[in-house]
């Protein structure tokens, strides 16, 4: 009786990946800082940096809550060079019509450190195929500017979606050195229409912490805020920073924690 | 350094975030839930650092963090969970179609799991 139940079972389940068990993703692809977001409907959808040798942005789907994956696909081509690590990995968003959003900061014309530029591909297919990347910080616009030139070179961002398909980003932006130090920047994109950079916070003394990973969330009504790490006298609490009008401005930051972090940096 | 973390309820009114700081000497992760109450994530004997958190549809907060070389997690219940015995970087989703799943990093690839 026993073997029977576990038999069909087995039926409904694919193979090796019972309910629990956690699933390795794209093993041949050796594949660094996953990102995961679900649809609607259910479909998981997760982004990282890997590939058989050539390493790139890519996307695999699963359409059974987890337990298996199609094959992956490119969704941001750094022509086999991808960075990144520490938290400079990419990030995937689903719309309510299941358009898939992937994001990343990224050296697209290959060769260079890590980091450079703030980049957006968009698929119209579930994750199948994915449109050319747009770039979203609007700082040093010609590809064939300096890595060292580029704004977003820190290479650390994060990214959220809307179930409308409007598409959120904040990242660490040095746009203002050397007056400045990282500030967090941010913009929108709507249907690869990038808004225009909103400087979402620029600390008084210097810098926000020039090594954090800023995190973003947007609610339905498309009002997104940001936790970041701040630089002041000497330590680095996190603050947070909402927008009320869509991301078109921000309120006055305001810390998370009660008393110092103590975190030196 | 570790990146905060912070989630929106769909209708904007509940605010989660959760962060590492080492207030204490050591490196620990932080919940501030949507009621302004704040928690310590994992063991009070044990460093946790980059720390990951979604709400779910009834508002309810999910977070994971790294600790003892491991992914754990948070429920909305309060339940704490060793998610993973070994791995980094963790990050969480939740639908009402799969409940939560929690994706992470391991030495040479990338895994995923239902929680619970």
């Amino acid at each position: 009786m026993m073997r029977t139940s576990l038999l069909a079972l087995g039926c409904l389940l694919p193979l090796g990946a019972l309910a629990d068990e956690p699933v390795r993703i794209a093993p041949s692809e050796r594949p660094i800082q996953p990102n995961l977001a679900i649809g609607a409907d259910g479909t998981v959808y997760l982004a990282y940096i890997g590939g058989d040798g050539a390493r790139d942005v890519r996307l695999v789907v699963s359409k059974d809550g987890g337990q298996t994956f199609g094959p992956s696909v490119v969704a941001i081509a750094v022509g086999g060079k991808a960075q990144g690590g520490r938290q400079r990995g990419p990030r995937v968003g689903v719309d309510d019509e299941g358009r898939v959003y992937v994001s990343a900061v990224q050296p697209i014309e290959q060769g260079e450190p890590r980091g450079g530029d703030v980049w957006l591909a968009t698929s119209a297919d579930g994750g199948a195929t994915f449109g050319p990347a747009v770039k979203v910080n609007d700082r040093a616009n010609a590809l064939d500017t300096p890595q060292s030139q580029r704004s977003a070179k820190e290479g650390m961002h994060w990214m959220a979606v809307t179930p409308q398909g409007e598409v959120h980003l904040a990242w660490l932006d040095d746009r203002l050195a050397p007056e400045k130090g990282q500030l967090i920047a941010y913009a929108k994109v709507d249907r690869d229409e990038v808004g225009k950079n909103v400087l979402a916070y620029v600390n008084p003394q210097k810098q926000v912490c020039p090594c954090c990973t800023p995190g973003l969330a947007v609610d339905r009504k498309g009002n997104p805020v940001i936790a970041f790490r701040n630089e002041l006298d000497g330590d680095h609490p996190v603050f947070l920073t909402r927008s009320t009008n869509k991301g078109k401005s921000f309120k006055a930051a305001r810390p998370v924690q009660r008393g110092r972090a103590g975190v030196k940096g | 350094m570790d990146a905060p973390s912070v989630a929106v309820s769909h209708d904007g009114k509940k605010v989660a975030t959760a962060w590492m700081d080492q207030r204490t000497g050591e490196r620990a992760a932080y919940l501030l839930l949507p009621s302004g109450q704040e928690v310590r994530l994992g063991a009070a004997n044990a460093s946790q650092s980059h720390p990951n958190v979604t709400i779910d549809a009834e508002q309810g907060t999910w977070a994971v963090w790294e600790e003892r070389g491991g992914a754990w997690g948070r429920s909305p219940s309060g339940e704490v969970t060793q998610l993973a015995s070994a791995g980094q970087f963790p990050v969480v989703a939740w639908s009402e179609k799969t409940g939560a799943l929690v994706a992470w990093e391991v030495e040479g690839g990338a895994l995923l799991r239902r929680w619970p």
